[in-house]
C-alpha cells in the first residue's frame, strides 16, 4: 500500500514517458516528483524521506548509469529502479551489480513498476530505519571518554577486567569503574547487547596481544 | 757623446801627472837609496811601457822626457845639474830614451791596427744592413744566427721572433715553404748553393716575390758548417715578367686565331712569319715560307711586277689596302687562284722595316651574295606555302573558327562551322546565322553579351547550344577575342566555338553519381540509425500503454476519477500524434525524392533529422541545445541533401564525444541569418577536437579521423553546400570540441 510520507522520483528526458510514469505513479497513490534530465535531479536537495527513483538508462547529459555512480559516491543510496527501452543484457547486469533494485524494459507492465516501488520505499524504509539506528549508537559511542573507548575495545574482544587493568597498567577496580560507565553510557543491557553494538559501530580491537 | 769628449780631454792630462807622479817617486827612491841608475832606468821604462798602453801616445812621450830630465838632474853627476859628466850616462839616458821611443811606436801601431778593424766592422755592418736585400746566416741545421734589417724592416717580426728556427714557416707562402722545406733538405746532404723563388709576407699581410739565395760554408770534410743566404725581392720584376707573358701570349693568340690570313715580311719582301691561316688559305706549311718571298704567294703573272709595287709601298710606308679598286688573287701551293683583299701596315723601325699584309679570303662572300639572293626567292615560296599551310590547319582543327566585323557580320568562317551545322557557305555569311542555329534561350543571352562587349572591347567567353545539322543541340564553349584600333575601337572580333558537350556530360553525370552516392551514405546512415528510430517510436508508444492503464486504473475505482482519466487519455492522443509524426519524418527522410531545390525553412529540417538522431545522442548521453533562430530566413535548397549535411555533422559530434568523460558531452545546433545575407548555420561540440593541421584535409574522400569511419560524410557534405551556394567550414571551440559551419543563400 503506498506511504504518504514516501515520494517517488522520475528521471526521465522524454516527455511522453515521464508524463505517464507520473500519471501512473499517481494514480497509485503516491507522491511524484519528475525530472527531465540527471542534472536537475540532483540539483534538487536530497529529501529526508522514505521513497525510491525510477531512472531512465539513457539520458543527456549524464546517463542513468552514470546517476547511479554519482549517488554512490555521495553516499546517498536511493534505491534505484531502471526503465529501458532496449533490454540491453550489459546496461542491466552493470546497473544491478552497482545496487539497482529492478530493471524494467518499456513496454512493461503497469503492475510490475507499482510492486518494484512498493518494494522499493519499503526497502529504503528499512535501510533508514537501521541508518537511523547507527547514527543513535554513534551518538552514544561518542559520549565516551578515550579512556572508556579503550575499556570497551577489550570488553567486546572478551578480555576478562583483571587483563584489561594489566595491560593498560591500571588496577582492577578502575576498569569496574570505566566498565560500568560504559554500560551506561551505551544503553547496553548485557554484554551480548554490547557486542551487538559494537559490531553495527564497525569497532574493531586495535591493539594485538 | 759629450761626456766622451770631456773623458778624452782630460784623461791624457791626468797620465801625465800620474807618470810624472811615478817617475819623480822612482828617482826620489833611487836618490834616497843611493841605488842610482840601476834601479830607476829600468823602472822608469816601465811605467812610460804601461802608459803606452792608453789611447793616445803623448802621456807616455811627455812621461819620458820628464823621467830622462829627472834622471840627468837627480842621478847622473853633476847631480842637481842637466850637465853630464860620464859618457856612460850619455850613452845610458840615450838607451832609455830610445827604448821609449821603441816601445811607445810598437804600442801606437798596434793600437791603430785594432781600432781601423773595429771600425771595418761596423762599416760593414752598417753596409749590410744598407744594402736592400735580406741577409742571412744560419748554422748547418737552418737556426737563424743573423739576419739584417731589412728581414725585420720587411716581415715586421720582432727580432726574437725572427731569431726562432719557424720564422720561415710565418713569413714564407705555404706552398712555397714547403718547396723550401724540401729543396733545404736536399741541400743539407748536398752542401751545394742553391737558389728559388718564394713569397714572402710582408707586415701588411701582402705577399712579395723574392729571390732566395744561399751559399754554405764546408769545413775541410765537406760538412756544411755556415749557410749565408740572400732575400731579393723581385716581385716588380715578376709582375713586369708576368705583364711581358700576357701581352706575348695575347698576341700570338691574337695572331695566330686571327681569322684572316697574316703574313710579315722583310723590308726586301722575305718572309718572316705567316699565322695558321695562311697555311690553311694557301696550303703551305709555315716552315716551307719563311725565307721565301711573298711573291711565291700570287699566281704567275703578278710576280714579276710585284716587287715594283713594294718598291713604292716602302718608300712611303702607311696603313691601306693593296690595289685599290682591283680584284686580288693568291695562289695556292696546289697552283688554284681565289679571290682576296689585302690590307698593308708597316710595323717596323726606321732601321729594320717590316710589314704586315692581312689577307681575308672573298670567295665565301661572293658565295654568300649569291645564297642571300636564292634565299629570298625562297623565302617567297615559303610565305605562299605557309598561307596555304595555315588555311589547312584552320580548316584541320576540331574547333569552329570566325572572324567577324565589329558588327558580328561573319567574314570568315572555317571548314568545321559548316560541317556541323550543315549551313550552306551562303548562309554562314548571313548576320542571322547565329540566330538559326544558336538555342533561342542561348541566343538571348549572346545577344545581350554581344552588345555589351561591342562597347567595352574586352574578350568574352560563353557556354551556349548549337544545333547540329542532325537537329541535336550540343554545348559549346564560345570565346571572342576583339582586335583594337589606336582610339580602342573593335576592328575585328576573332571567335571559337568548341565542342564540349561531353565534358558537360560528364559533368551531369558527375552531379548525378554524386547525388547518388549523397543518397547512398544518407541511407546507410539512417540504416545505422534504426535503433534509434525504433526508440523514437517507441518513446510514445511506452507513454501511450502507460497512460491507458493510468486511465484504467482511474475508472476502476469505486468513485472513479474522470478528471485525472480524462487527463490520461489526452496525453494518449498526444503521444499517438507524436508517434505519427516521428514516423511521418523518418518516411520523408527514406523516400527516394529526386533531387530538388525548393524555398525551404532550414530549422524545419533540423527538427526533422533530430527527431532521427535523437535517441543516437541519447544513447551516448549527449545532451543536445537547439538555438534556431525565430526569424530564419528560407533558403533555396534540397531539404534532403542538407538535412543529410546536418546529420553527417550531428553524428560527427557524437561520435567525437563519444571517449569524453570529465565534462558534460553537449551538442548545440545554432541557426542565424549571417551578414553576407547567407543562413548559417552551426553544430557545436565538446568532444576530442581535431588537430589543426587536419584542417582541410578532413574533407578529402576517404579521409576519416574514426575507427569504422569511411571517410566520405565531410567530402560529401562539402559538395552538397557547395553544388547549393554556400560554404562548409570548421573551427575549434574556445573550449574543448568544435564547431562545424556551413552557409545556404537565402531565398529570393
Amino acid at each position: 500500500m503506498p506511504e504518504p510520507d514516501a515520494i517517488i522520483l522520475v528521471v526521465d528526458d522524454d516527455i511522453s514517458v515521464r508524463e505517464a510514469l507520473e500519471g501512473l505513479i499517481r494514480s497509485a497513490g503516491w507522491r511524484v516528483e519528475t525530472f527531465p534530465s540527471a542534472q536537475e535531479f540532483l540539483a534538487r536537495p536530497p529529501a529526508d524521506a522514505p521513497g525510491c527513483l525510477v531512472l531512465d538508462v539513457r539520458l543527456p547529459g549524464l546517463s542513468g548509469l552514470d546517476l547511479q555512480k554519482r549517488l554512490a559516491e555521495m553516499n546517498l543510496e536511493l534505491p534505484i529502479i531502471f526503465i529501458t527501452g532496449h533490454g540491453d543484457v550489459p546496461t542491466s547486469v552493470q546497473a544491478m551489480k552497482a545496487g539497482a533494485l529492478e530493471f524494467l524494459t518499456k513496454p512493461f507492465a503497469d503492475q510490475d513498476l507499482l510492486n518494484a516501488i512498493q518494494q522499493a520505499v519499503k526497502h529504503d524504509r528499512a535501510e533508514r530505519r537501521s541508518q537511523a539506528k547507527i547514527r543513535e549508537l554513534h551518538g552514544r559511542y561518542q559520549s565516551l571518554t578515550p579512556r572508556e573507548r579503550e575499556i570497551m575495545e577489550r570488553v567486546v574482544a572478551g578480555l576478562l577486567n583483571k587483563q584489561i587493568a594489566a595491560e593498560l597498567g591500571i588496577s582492577e577496580i578502575t576498569v569496574k569503574a570505566h566498565r560500568g560507565q560504559v554500560m551506561r553510557k551505551m544503553r547496553a543491557d548485557s554484554l551480548a547487547d554490547l557486542v551487538t553494538m559494537s559490531e553495527a559501530l564497525g569497532i574493531r580491537r586495535a591493539i594485538k596481544l | 757623446m759629450k761626456r766622451n769628449q770631456t773623458y778624452r780631454s782630460w784623461r791624457p792630462a791626468a797620465q801625465c801627472l800620474i807618470g810624472s807622479l811615478g817617475v819623480a817617486l822612482v828617482t826620489f827612491a833611487s836618490f834616497r837609496l843611493d841605488n842610482r841608475l840601476t834601479l830607476a832606468l829600468p823602472l822608469e821604462l816601465l811605467i812610460v811601457a804601461l802608459l803606452s798602453f792608453a789611447n793616445s801616445p803623448f802621456p807616455s812621450v811627455f812621461v819620458s822626457i820628464v823621467a830622462a830630465l829627472s834622471l840627468d838632474y837627480f842621478l847622473m853627476p853633476p847631480i842637481f845639474s842637466l850637465a853630464l859628466d860620464k859618457v856612460t850616462d850619455a850613452v845610458a839616458l840615450l838607451v832609455f830614451l830610445t827604448s821609449a821611443a821603441v816601445i811607445i811606436l810598437l804600442m801606437s801601431q798596434r793600437k791603430r791596427a785594432k781600432e781601423s778593424a773595429q771600425q771595418n766592422e761596423a762599416e760593414l755592418q752598417q753596409l749590410i744592413d744598407a744594402i736592400p736585400q735580406q741577409v742571412f746566416v744560419f748554422d748547418a741545421d737552418w737556426s737563424p744566427l743573423y739576419a739584417n734589417q731589412r728581414e725585420l724592416e720587411y716581415t715586421g717580426l720582432t727580432p726574437q721572433e725572427a731569431q726562432s728556427k719557424d720564422a720561415v714557416a710565418r713569413i714564407f707562402h705555404p706552398d712555397d715553404f714547403k718547396r723550401l722545406v724540401v729543396l733545404r733538405e736536399r741541400m743539407r746532404s748536398e752542401g751545394a748553393p742553391f737558389e728559388m723563388e718564394a713569397r714572402i709576407r710582408g707586415k701588411d699581410g701582402q705577399y712579395r716575390w723574392f729571390l732566395i739565395r744561399d751559399n754554405p760554408l764546408l769545413d775541410e770534410q765537406g760538412r756544411v758548417l755556415r749557410w749565408y743566404g740572400t732575400r731579393t725581392d723581385i716581385e716588380e720584376g715578376k709582375q713586369a715578367e708576368e705583364a711581358l707573358r700576357k701581352a706575348q701570349t695575347l698576341f700570338e693568340n691574337f695572331f695566330e686565331l686571327s681569322p684572316n690570313a697574316i703574313i710579315v715580311t722583310e723590308g726586301n719582301g722575305r718572309i718572316i712569319r705567316v699565322n695558321a691561316e695562311v697555311e690553311k688559305a694557301f696550303g703551305y706549311a709555315r716552315t716551307e715560307l719563311e725565307g721565301l718571298p711573298v711573291e711565291t704567294l700570287m699566281p704567275e703573272r703578278f710576280r714579276a711586277i710585284h716587287p715594283n709595287h713594294r718598291g713604292r709601298y716602302s718608300a712611303r710606308p702607311s696603313v691601306r689596302p693593296m690595289g685599290t679598286g682591283l680584284q686580288l688573287y693568291g695562289r695556292r701551293k696546289d697552283g688554284a687562284e681565289f679571290p682576296v683583299d689585302i690590307m698593308l701596315s708597316p710595323v717596323g723601325t726606321a732601321d729594320r722595316p717590316i710589314f704586315m699584309s692581312v689577307v681575308r679570303d672573298v670567295s665565301d662572300k661572293k658565295r654568300a651574295d649569291e645564297a642571300l639572293r636564292l634565299s629570298q626567292q625562297q623565302l617567297r615560296d615559303q610565305e605562299e606555302q605557309t598561307s596555304r599551310d595555315l588555311q589547312q590547319l584552320i580548316d584541320a582543327i576540331p574547333q569552329q573558327v570566325f572572324v567577324f566585323d565589329a558588327d558580328w557580320s561573319p567574314l570568315y568562317a572555317n571548314q568545321r562551322e559548316l560541317e556541323y551545322t550543315g549551313l550552306t557557305p551562303q548562309e554562314a555569311q548571313s548576320k542571322d546565322a547565329v540566330a538559326r542555329i544558336f538555342h533561342p534561350d542561348d541566343f538571348k543571352r549572346l545577344v545581350v553579351l554581344r552588345e555589351r562587349m561591342r562597347s567595352e572591347g574586352a574578350p568574352f567567353e560563353m557556354e551556349a547550344r548549337i544545333r547540329g545539322k542532325d537537329g541535336q543541340y550540343r554545348w559549346f564553349l564560345i570565346r571572342d577575342n576583339p582586335l583594337l584600333d589606336e582610339q580602342g575601337r573593335v576592328l575585328r572580333w576573332y571567335g571559337t566555338r568548341t565542342d564540349i558537350e561531353e565534358g558537360k556530360q560528364a559533368e551531369e553525370a558527375l552531379r548525378k553519381a554524386q547525388a547518388e552516392l549523397a543518397r547512398a551514405v544518407r541511407i546507410m546512415t539512417i540504416g545505422e540509425l534504426t535503433a534509434s528510430i525504433a526508440h523514437e517510436v517507441n518513446q510514445p508508444i511506452s507513454g501511450i500503454v502507460i497512460n491507458a492503464n493510468t486511465c484504467l486504473r482511474w475508472l476502476k475505482e469505486e468513485s472513479p476519477d474522470l478528471e485525472e482519466a480524462r487527463e490520461a487519455a489526452r496525453r494518449i492522443a498526444r503521444d499517438g500524434k507524436r508517434a505519427g509524426d516521428v514516423i511521418a519524418r523518418i518516411r520523408a527522410l527514406a523516400k527516394k525524392t529526386p533531387p530538388a531545390k525548393e524555398r525551404l525553412d532550414m530549422n524545419e529540417a533540423i527538427r526533422e533529422i533530430v527527431a532521427v538522431a535523437g535517441d543516437e545522442m541519447r544513447r551516448n548521453s549527449v545532451a543536445l541545445r537547439m538555438e534556431l533562430a525565430e526569424d530564419l530566413s528560407p533558403v533555396l535548397g534540397d531539404s534532403v541533401q542538407l538535412q543529410q549535411v546536418v546529420l553527417n555533422l550531428v553524428m560527427n559530434g557524437v561520435e567525437a564525444e563519444r571517449t569524453v568523460a570529465e565534462r558534460p558531452r553537449e551538442l548545440i545546433i545554432r541557426t542565424q541569418n549571417d551578414d553576407a545575407g547567407q543562413v548559417r548555420v552551426a553544430v557545436q561540440d565538446t568532444g576530442i577536437g581535431l588537430e589543426p593541421q587536419s584542417l582541410e584535409r578532413i574533407f578529402d574522400a576517404f579521409y576519416t579521423t574514426k575507427h569504422d569511419g569511411m571517410g566520405m560524410g565531410l567530402s560529401i557534405s562539402r559538395s552538397i553546400v557547395q553544388s547549393h551556394g554556400g560554404r562548409l567550414w570548421w573551427m575549434p571551440n574556445d573550449g574543448p570540441g568544435t564547431t562545424f559551419y556551413f552557409t545556404i543563400p537565402k531565398f529570393q
